[in-house]
């Protein structure tokens, strides 16, 4: 029965539509509450039969009902576990709250169902394809389904199923074509064709799992149809043969590169599936498509666009082979396991399961029941996505640092150390004297992570070094990975071996100083060259052992919490960023109760450490109460004081003592830090960052600055600048920037810094240090350069720095500690014209292309924006606090501890 | 033990005050009826009286219930015992942050004087309407029904959700018992301290997030995994009814009033029963007593 009008729930009308006949009902929710008797829809039956049956007594027994669960966060719901149900139901004892699509072995509430248990009839074409994010496969099934849908009698169903990384992800599109409407709205177990689009996935996801026996196998394979099969894994072989499958190849990449469009292989692909498909003629499937290339890119980029497109199509035919399948497994290669051997046990038995796309296996048992996940998780997951990768020039290099420093994942990073650690280096481990004078007579190495690095070319943009010769050659330049993938795996192997630098010894306000510490934020699942994780990455460098972080909902939670990889880790000692995520509108506030916690923890440990002086000793309690754990050096000594008050408390047997161990901790220094995107510091959680900071208590708040909503794909904010074309804003932005540096400084209280990572490194590192050592208030505001801007990624750091050139984007810091002028900025006087820098960008560009006029005029608007907020800062920063000092008697500034 | 006195006070000062004792942390913002519950311990903090443990509760206004609830989460996430107090559209603003509290497994109480959500009209007095909207975040829901059961139900709700680990939203009717005088018998902090369980606290703390030791919370998950980490919680919301009884056992011993996750008055033979819960509940026991002693077979 389906439920339409679900409230009012007119239970009279439910009644009567229920057969007399019926004995046993189970009522579905999609939901689940717990501690509730049932869930919703559950309770409003019982109780409409409940009445009915009580006020109709003559009509038998009231049928039997039960409740279940199925479907929570998309989980499957298909015909077998339908079945399931009615098979439950069927039980003279059925389970009278069950759940439906998972194994809980923990409360035993899950029903069995049978995974073979088919209802798709033979005439259905069923079509899985497994493509990349970016390659076009999404879009091409769309439009095959149109083809179809619109052109034949048939229908047409696709569904897409995408993971969330930014980069490198997986998307798999369920297609079914049939002579009668497709009902079911569940994704295909059995299918017929299987397209793999990207040759590396066979040794990573078992492809054909959902290919039913006599199936069609099409592969994009840079091997021909006479070499394929040595490539295979044996594993797919296995299948191959097993199930009898028709396999195909197609080198898609040669013929898209042949005939002009690039890496562009979706028009290719859609092609052979029509031909092998045969779902309709394939010679009118492939006029439909000529004739939907000749819509899509006839007005646009006339007959060029068009031709290379109808090459293609004809260039696909003449590329797809027949493969002949031997009759037995000959390979020696293997699917490589989806995290190394040597992973911990939850690695290996829960995300690796994830990440081999099998988590829907995981039973209930397999979970944390609080959400609590382990950190430090992506360096098991060799995605290895990158084409090319930076090869190091040891000879050429200058150690600034900026690669490293500039790198979004993590997978370029730097050490110095003792000459003697070479021994039993591997051959061709490249190493050079260390510069400065820091290290004498130590080594450096710069080291490349192959398999992490994502090829966005940031830090061969940010290379300062280039050759006098060869001045396209720089010191590190990018190669394709291939050649040398494993010399640089043994390379890292060998420098991870290597120990990190003693963080006392090292300057962390230098670019090079703070790029010799470890990152405690690596491989995160960011765009390849995004601008936000730089700066992620780079605070947790400087406080990653001892800082909590509270995220805003957005690409930086799930780039920074996404299931299954954590990017967040820990440092030899096991320290590292506690991580957690609240909602999208409170991460100010969130981070805030971190503060509120910490600073209570401490009271409690002074308490009890003056309870316990007489068994403690004076000295140790008034060391750890004292310690201003200002420097790296106090606080590694308040480490060992805290190590040193808990073998003592261990050896204390009384409650206080107890109470003291579980809360020492909290006497090593801790950094609070919020990060969110503009979308949360700028609108929805805006109201909370407000309030935080105008309370004067010591927390650091990151904004990072894309001027749109990223993570949903591009609406405006009140961050995006005037003139910005931007989702919600089709016709560009009317209004300008919100000035959130300005609101937050008008407390007088709060450290804020704007910053470009790009423009001014040196600048932002130094700000970023500043702010956290202030014991108030923080606010960074940071520039982060994003796909949604439309520019080169590689070039993002360059487009940083031409937006702080021209004005566009202010560097500066307002450092309430400063009684004589705190505000510093450290932009220079604007050059150029807002317009040259503008119009380089997609955002403002589309706009000059559809609407010149109104362009023009928010272009001149934009400029006269820009040299306003000079003048009005120039005069801010010549402004001095003169005489504050004594109106207010000292500390004139906020709040500290 | 210190003496219990009787004192003549409100719901909400009645229950204030078993807040301050047990709590470090408090995030609050005024609504009517429940402001009172925050003024005090803010008064009382200002004053410098301290909690059980020790420490002067730090109680802190923020700039909505939306903000109380976010500082609540990350002050509970960090380890602090920690308690907000609100009602009405209020607590409807808490209820995003209250998924994720109990999604979490994080023991806390949250004091509610249950007051009217506002539909055609506004209206601060009290039902349930706020309380009932909360039925999905997964929280115990805990209501006591005079002036001294909210004091008495405040310290069984504090002691028992650090047991169970499911959070509890405490409420009583707005105005009805939240401003109703009455005497009552005072719990003392002895009391407090006699309910809760130091080791729990302790396991507390260690669940909280340190980067000594760190972990990640909040992920966001997928179709995979998502429904089966969302059964995970199951035994947890089981055990919960024979905990809180635990609890009021445990208050029981120490006090002597005796509470029942239902409580049934009246006659053991009665045809007829109301259940109710709230300060009508009251209304009902004393109807009950007044038809029973004329012969009516009715219960409460």
């Amino acid at each position: 029965m389906k439920v339409r009008l679900y409230r009012p729930f007119d239970a009279a009308a439910f009644v009567a539509v229920l057969p007399k006949t019926v004995r046993a009902i189970a009522v579905m929710d999609r939901t689940k509450e717990p501690g509730a008797l049932g869930e919703p829809l559950f309770l409003d039956v019982v109780a409409a039969l409940a009445e009915h049956w009580a006020t109709h007594s003559g009509n038998g027994h009231m049928p039997k009902v039960i409740g279940g669960r199925y479907g929570l966060s998309s989980k499957e719901f298909t015909p077998a576990m339908a079945a399931a149900v009615f098979a439950e139901l069927r039980k003279a004892d059925p389970k009278p709250r069950f759940t439906v699509g998972i194994k809980d072995d923990v409360t035993n509430l899950s029903l069995d169902y049978d995974e073979d248990f088919s209802t798709e009839a033979d005439d259905v074409t069923r079509a899985v394809f497994f493509g990349l994010g970016a390659d076009g496969t999404v879009s091409a099934n769309r439009n095959s389904a149109k083809i179809v849908g619109e052109n034949t009698p048939y229908y047409a169903q696709a569904y897409f199923v995408y993971d969330s990384r930014k980069a490198g992800s997986v998307t798999v599109s369920h297609v079914r074509f049939g002579p009668r409407p497709i009902k079911g709205s569940y994704l295909i177990h059995k299918a017929n064709f299987v397209a793999c689009h990207q040759f590396h996935f066979l040794e990573r996801i078992d492809v054909l799992s959902l290919a039913v026996p006599g199936a069609t196998f099409l592969l994009n394979s840079p091997y021909g149809p006479d070499e394929v099969w040595d490539h295979l894994p044996a594993e797919v072989q296995e299948e191959i043969i097993g199930k009898k499958l028709r396999f195909y190849v197609v080198d898609a990449y040669r013929v898209a590169r042949d005939t002009g469009m690039g890496v562009r292989i979706n028009t290719i692909m859609q092609t052979c599936f029509f031909k092998l498909a045969n779902v309709i003629p394939p010679d009118q499937a492939i006029a439909e498509i000529k004739d939907a290339i000749k819509q899509t890119y006839g007005k646009k980029g006339g007959g060029k666009v068009v031709e290379q497109n109808f090459a293609a199509v004809d260039g696909a035919l003449a590329a797809l082979h027949e493969v002949k399948v031997p009759d037995r497994v000959t390979s020696k290669l293997h699917r490589v396991p989806p995290v190394p051997e040597d992973a911990p046990q939850f690695v290996k038995n829960v995300l690796g399961m994830m990440i081999a796309n099998r988590g829907d296996e995981l039973p209930v048992s397999a979970l944390p029941n609080d959400g609590t996940f382990p950190t430090g998780t992506t360096k098991y997951e060799k995605r290895s996505i990158a084409q090319d990768i930076p090869i190091w020039d040891p000879n050429l290099c200058i150690q600034c640092g900026l690669c490293s420093l500039t790198c979004p994942h993590a997978s370029i990073r730097m050490k110095v150390y003792d000459p003697g650690l070479l021994t039993g280096a591997p051959e061709g481990f490249k190493s050079a004297d260390s510069k400065g004078k820091e290290f004498p007579g130590w080594k450096f190495t710069l080291q490349v992570f192959p398999d992490d690095c994502t090829g966005c070319g940031l830090c061969v943009d940010a290379c300062p070094a280039k050759d006098k010769v060869k001045p396209k050659h720089k010191a590190i330049d990018m190669e394709p990975k291939l050649p040398h993938l494993e010399r640089e795996r043994r390379h890292l192997d060998f420098f991870l071996s290597i120990p990190d630098v003693d963080r006392r010894q090292v300057k962390h306000d230098t670019i090079k100083g703070s790029q010799l510490l470890l990152p405690l934020f690596e491989f995160s699942g960011a765009c390849a060259g995004c601008g936000e994780t730089p700066y992620v990455k780079l605070v947790t460098q400087l406080f990653g052992d001892r800082m909590l972080i509270a995220n805003a909902t957005g690409c930086s939670s799930i780039y920074g919490g996404n299931l299954p990889c954590t990017p967040y880790t820990t440092n030899a000692e096991g320290r590292g960023p506690a991580w957690s995520n609240s909602l999208f509108e409170d991460a100010a506030e969130f981070g805030l109760g971190f503060r509120l916690a910490i600073d209570l923890q401490i009271q409690y440990c002074h308490e009890l450490l003056r309870r316990l002086a007489g068994q403690l000793g004076d000295e140790l309690v008034g060391r750890l109460i004292n310690n201003k754990q200002e420097s790296e050096a106090e606080i590694q000594e308040q480490r060992r004081l805290v190590a040193e008050l808990n073998q003592r408390l261990a050896t204390i047997d009384s409650p206080d003592a107890k109470s003291l161990l579980a809360s020492s901790d909290y006497l090593i220094r801790k950094s609070v830090w919020s990060f969110g995107g503009d979308g949360w510091a700028y609108d929805i959680g805006f109201g909370g960052l407000d309030h935080v900071i105008a309370l004067g208590r010591d927390v650091n708040i990151l904004v990072l600055d894309t001027e749109v909503y990223s993570n949903t794909g591009g609406q405006a904010s009140k961050s995006t600048p005037r003139g910005a074309v931007a989702k919600f804003a089709a016709g560009g932005k009317p209004v300008r920037k919100k000035d959130l540096g300005l609101i937050a400084m008008s407390y007088g209280n709060v450290f804020v810094g704007q910053i470009s990572l790009g423009a001014n490194p040196v600048h932002a590192l130094r700000t970023i240090i500043a702010a956290e050592s202030y014991r108030g208030p923080s606010l960074l505001i940071a520039l982060s350069h994003c796909i949604g801007w439309g520019i080169d990624m590689a070039q993002g750091m360059s487009v940083q720095k031409d937006a702080v050139a021209c004005g566009y984007w202010l560097l500066y810091s307002f450092d309430p500690r400063n009684e004589e002028r705190p505000l510093q900025l450290a932009s220079k006087k604007p050059t150029g014209s807002f317009k040259d820098f503008a119009l380089k960008e997609a955002r403002w560009a589309m706009l000059a292309r559809s609407k010149p006029a109104e362009a023009e005029r928010l272009l001149a608007l934009g400029q006269r924006d820009i040299d306003e907020r000079w003048t009005l800062y120039e005069q801010l920063a010549n402004m001095t606090r003169a005489g504050v000092k004594a109106a207010v008697g000292g500390d004139g500034h906020g709040q500290s501890e | 033990m210190e003496k219990r006195p009787f004192v003549t006070v409100d719901g909400n000062e009645a229950t204030a005050n078993i807040a301050h004792m047990v709590s470090e942390v408090m995030a609050i913002y005024p609504i009517t009826p429940s402001s009172g519950l925050g003024e005090l311990p803010d008064a009382w903090a200002a004053a410098g009286r301290k909690n059980i443990f020790g420490t002067v509760p730090d109680v802190v206004e923020m700039q909505s219930e939306a903000g109380a609830a976010g500082a609540v989460h990350g002050s509970l996430q960090a380890g602090a015992l920690t308690t907000t107090f609100t009602a009405s559209q209020g607590l409807l603003l808490m209820i995003p942050n209250m998924f994720k509290i109990a999604g979490e497994l994080t023991p806390t109480v949250f004091h509610v004087t249950a007051r009217t959500v506002a539909t055609h009209a506004l209206s601060i007095f009290g039902d349930h309407s706020d309380v009932m909207a909360c039925r999905t975040t997964g929280w115990a829901m805990f209501c006591s029904s005079s002036v001294q059961e909210a004091q008495d139900f405040a310290l069984i709700a504090h002691a028992a959700t650090l047991e169970s680990r499911v959070p509890t939203l405490h409420f009583y009717d707005g105005f009805r018992i939240s401003h109703e005088v009455n005497k009552i018998q005072l719990l003392t902090e002895d009391d407090a301290r006699a309910m809760i369980d130091m080791d729990l606290v302790a396991a507390f703390r260690r669940r909280a997030m340190s980067p000594e030791r760190p972990v990640l919370r909040g992920t966001a998950q997928n179709p995979d995994v998502f429904f089966q980490a969302r059964e995970a919680c199951n035994p947890f919301y089981q055990a919960c009814p024979a905990i809180m009884q635990k609890y009021m056992d445990k208050f029981a011993a120490l006090t002597g009033r005796q509470y029942h996750l239902f409580d049934y008055f009246g006659a053991a033979d009665a045809e007829r029963v109301i259940v109710i819960m709230g300060s009508g509940a009251g209304v009902v026991e004393e109807t009950v007593d007044y038809l029973t002693a004329r012969g009516e077979k009715s219960a409460w």
